[in-house]
């Protein structure tokens, strides 16, 4: 069952809160000495590569980015060179490649399970994490270090700690449209936030059926959203164990489980069965989907929370007068994890340095890192992109009228999974599964497309 | 200068040109058919296949698939040319005026990148916003919006048909060049013969632009079937494997899965369709060249 997340709340008082901290993180970062006495660290002369990701075709992030550069620069006299780079960089050659040849920066963000191929390059930060930090930041992050463990497990060296997470990404939780649920005559308090599939389903047959949406909700099928969207928290509703894509010994592939083939084969329905998904959706993705509830083509619709400033900036009356909602994900029917999915985590890296500067560079990273996790900088990319990792500021993001952290911090708990960060993992995740999943929502058959999909990544786990 | 100084100052002429082939060619192509023989992963030690990486390919579920749409989508040389003779044999007419702004219009695709073009036609066909489907509609063509990308055949059709408006400009450079080198004379002397529109077409404006054309479908054949950008970014190869053409199915292997060896092995595949599709006009291209 999702847990119980709402409460009363003023929504102007709120708002006038969060736009006040919002515009305290980036003026404090501007201004770091004026407000917030920050230690400062003499690290005049040394220069640092870093190449930013996360975010930065968002143009408010970009500039919270930006902000912390210069207020990292002005506290501790370093220079920082920022390269921006595009999710595709990682995706494909270029990190990989370019570190190979040596080109290289001291520090990157990323998202946490595509530097499996990069750990040999990456220094640890456990030293760093249990011997230069302010208890605050290290209690606040804490909770995930286990999950980032178990996420390289398959590593010989998986305690080492070489992604530390500053923003958090629940794949996924679902945004809802308060005025459709109204007009098919459904009370939204008692139907909010949605309970199981079946609920799902009843629901948006409700909305189809009277409030005359034909297709009020999408199932994705395009390469970069079918398995990590929605889908997964239904495996994992199922069966903890079994729901990640590779088994946790990195040996084999789960997907022919008896959770993997409900949990596909309920994703299936929801377009071939129920017909509540467009035609379009072998080739659809959370974007899109996004775009159609905004203009009022979709009822209920799953997509992660950094679609939230999209949101934002196209109906920011209704963001605000709660027409648009944002849920946890649910259950399927039956499965007993709840709302608990898999978290994607955005974090950085430092990148083990040579020469004689080596040491003084990768401190500077670390410090460079530290200005990520101050209180003000992680409520202002909270209020920009999703959920912020420090656990003790997440009280500062309840209470928004669309609800967003409480959605995203419901799905997080002890059942919350991680997906392996095994070098393989774009192949695995994306590039294996995208089109034995596009071939299923045309019709072939679940069980045999997931064995074709498992003959796949078990041969290429073996290579 | 003697014969054999002669010998020696063509061999050192030649000599930049054949280091630059075998360098920057040969010697990645000879390596690739290696590499095509071996596990190659992009980092780790290469393990001796053999012929598997060929025979698991050949027998992969969605070989023919490929196949099929590589074929496909190489026809859009084929409708580039027919467009771009078209466009060509219209402004070469005397009654056509604004010329050079016609040229300017008529080269816009290919002057933007073809991840720009591909986006935009992503945006053009998109079933709920986008203009094509709402004019059809508007007109009574189609009741219902068609899922272009999503639709296995009209997926395939579409990747090809993006690919001839993106790129037709190129052929139509070449072979208006080659109209406008054609001697008025020549057209004069057939009307005063009392030769017919197409009489003259036969007679006078084919055999002077057989050679361009000739090459122009060689070249955009070979450019064509190397397209991973566009065709990439409009279906991602998908739905399934049904616009997963050679070159997107190399990219995937290379940059996806890291697998140099199978990438490799995919882009021998595609060698050899490139040169069986290219050598029939590379041959007439050869006789036309021994004739004249």
């Amino acid at each position: 069952m999702a847990r119980e997340f709402t409460g009363p709340y003023k929504r102007r008082d709120f708002l006038r809160m969060t736009t006040a901290l919002g515009a305290l993180g980036i003026t404090t970062s501007l201004t770091p000495d004026l407000l917030y006495a920050q230690p400062k660290t003499d690290l005049s002369g040394v220069e640092i590569d870093y190449w930013n990701m996360i975010g930065v075709q968002n143009k408010l992030v970009r500039q919270l980015s930006e902000s912390i550069v210069k207020a990292f620069e002005q506290k501790t006299g370093a220079r920082v060179n920022t390269t921006w780079n595009s999710y595709g960089d990682i995706i494909g050659p270029k990190y990989r490649t370019n570190f190979q040849g040596g080109v290289k920066p001291v520090v990157f963000d990323a998202t946490d399970r595509w530097t499996g191929q990069l750990r040999e390059f990456l220094r640890p930060m456990n030293e760093f994490i249990e011997g230069s930090w302010e208890e605050g930041a290290r209690g606040g992050i804490e909770w995930c270090l286990p999950l980032i463990e178990q996420q390289n497990s398959g590593f010989p060296n998986a305690s080492e700690i070489c992604d530390l997470p500053f923003a958090l990404i629940p794949q996924a939780p679902y945004i809802a449209r308060r005025d459709h649920f109204e007009q098919a005559g459904l009370d939204f308090e008692q139907n909010f936030p949605i309970r199981d599939t079946d609920h799902f389903i009843e629901v948006l047959k409700e909305i189809q059926g009277k409030a005359g949406i034909q297709f009020p909700t999408e199932v994705y099928g395009k390469i970069w959203d079918f398995g990590d969207t929605q889908l997964n928290g239904w495996i994992r509703s199922l069966n903890l164990e079994d729901s990640n894509f590779i088994t946790a010994d990195w040996s084999q592939s789960n997907a022919t489980t008896e959770a993997w083939i409900r949990g596909v084969q309920f994703y299936v329905d929801v377009f071939q069965k129920h017909q509540l998904s467009s035609p379009n959706s072998p080739q659809s993705t959370d974007e899109e989907a996004v775009e159609q509830l905004i203009r009022g083509q979709k009822s209920i619709v799953h997509a992660d929370i950094l679609n939230r400033g999209t949101l934002l900036d196209k109906m920011p009356e209704q963001m605000e007068d709660g027409t648009i909602v944002w849920g946890p994900h649910f259950p399927i029917t039956g499965g007993d994890s709840g709302s608990q999915t898999f978290l994607s985590m955005a974090t950085f890296e430092i990148v083990r340095q040579d020469g004689d500067d080596a040491e003084i560079k990768e401190q500077a990273a670390w410090e460079f890192i530290k200005e990520w996790f101050l209180p003000e900088n992680q409520v202002a990319y909270a209020k920009t992109a999703g959920l912020c990792a420090r656990r003790d500021i997440w009280p500062e993001l309840m209470g928004a009228p669309d609800q967003y952290a409480e959605a995203g911090t419901a799905m997080i708990d002890d059942k919350s999974g991680i997906w392996s960060n095994h070098p393989k993992s774009v192949d695995i995740q994306y590039n294996l599964l995208a089109p034995h999943g596009q071939k299923m929502l045309q019709g072939a058959p679940v069980e045999e497309e997931l064995a074709a999909y498992a003959e796949e990544v078990d041969a290429a786990l073996k290579g | 200068m003697s014969r054999s100084e002669e010998r020696w100052l063509i061999l050192l002429f030649l000599l930049p040109t054949t280091a630059f082939m075998v360098l920057l060619l040969w010697v990645p192509f000879l390596q690739g058919i290696w590499m095509s023989l071996h596990q190659w992963p992009f980092m780790g030690e290469p393990r001796w296949k053999g012929l598997k990486n060929y025979t698991d390919f050949m027998t992969a579920s969605y070989f023919w698939t490929a196949i099929q749409a590589t074929l496909i989508y190489s026809l859009s040389t084929l409708f580039q040319l027919i467009l771009a003779l078209a466009a060509a044999l219209a402004l070469k007419q005397k009654f056509v005026g604004l010329k050079p702004l016609w040229r300017g219009i008529m080269i816009i695709s290919y002057a933007m990148p073809p991840v720009v073009v591909g986006a935009i036609w992503l945006f053009l066909l998109d079933p709920s916003l986008g203009m094509i489907t709402h004019y059809l509609i508007e007109f009574g063509i189609i009741d219902y919006p068609i899922y272009w990308f999503a639709e296995n055949l009209w997926a395939k059709w579409m990747i090809t048909l993006v690919a001839s408006w993106t790129f037709w400009p190129f052929m139509f450079l070449i072979i208006l060049s080659s109209l406008q080198s054609i001697p008025e004379s020549h057209y004069e002397l057939a009307e005063i013969y009392g030769a017919s529109m197409w009489q003259r077409f036969v007679t006078v404006t084919w055999p002077n632009i057989k050679g361009a054309i000739l090459v122009v479908v060689i070249l955009r054949l070979a450019f064509n079937l190397a397209k991973i950008d566009q065709p990439f970014t409009l279906t991602g190869g998908g739905p399934g494997y049904e616009t997963s053409v050679l070159s997107i199915l190399m990219y995937r292997f290379a940059f996806m899965s890291g697998d140099f060896g199978m990438a490799f092995t995919v882009g021998m595949f595609l060698v050899a369709m490139t040169a069986i599709l290219i050598l029939p006009f590379a041959w007439l291209f050869q006789r036309q060249f021994r004739t004249a």
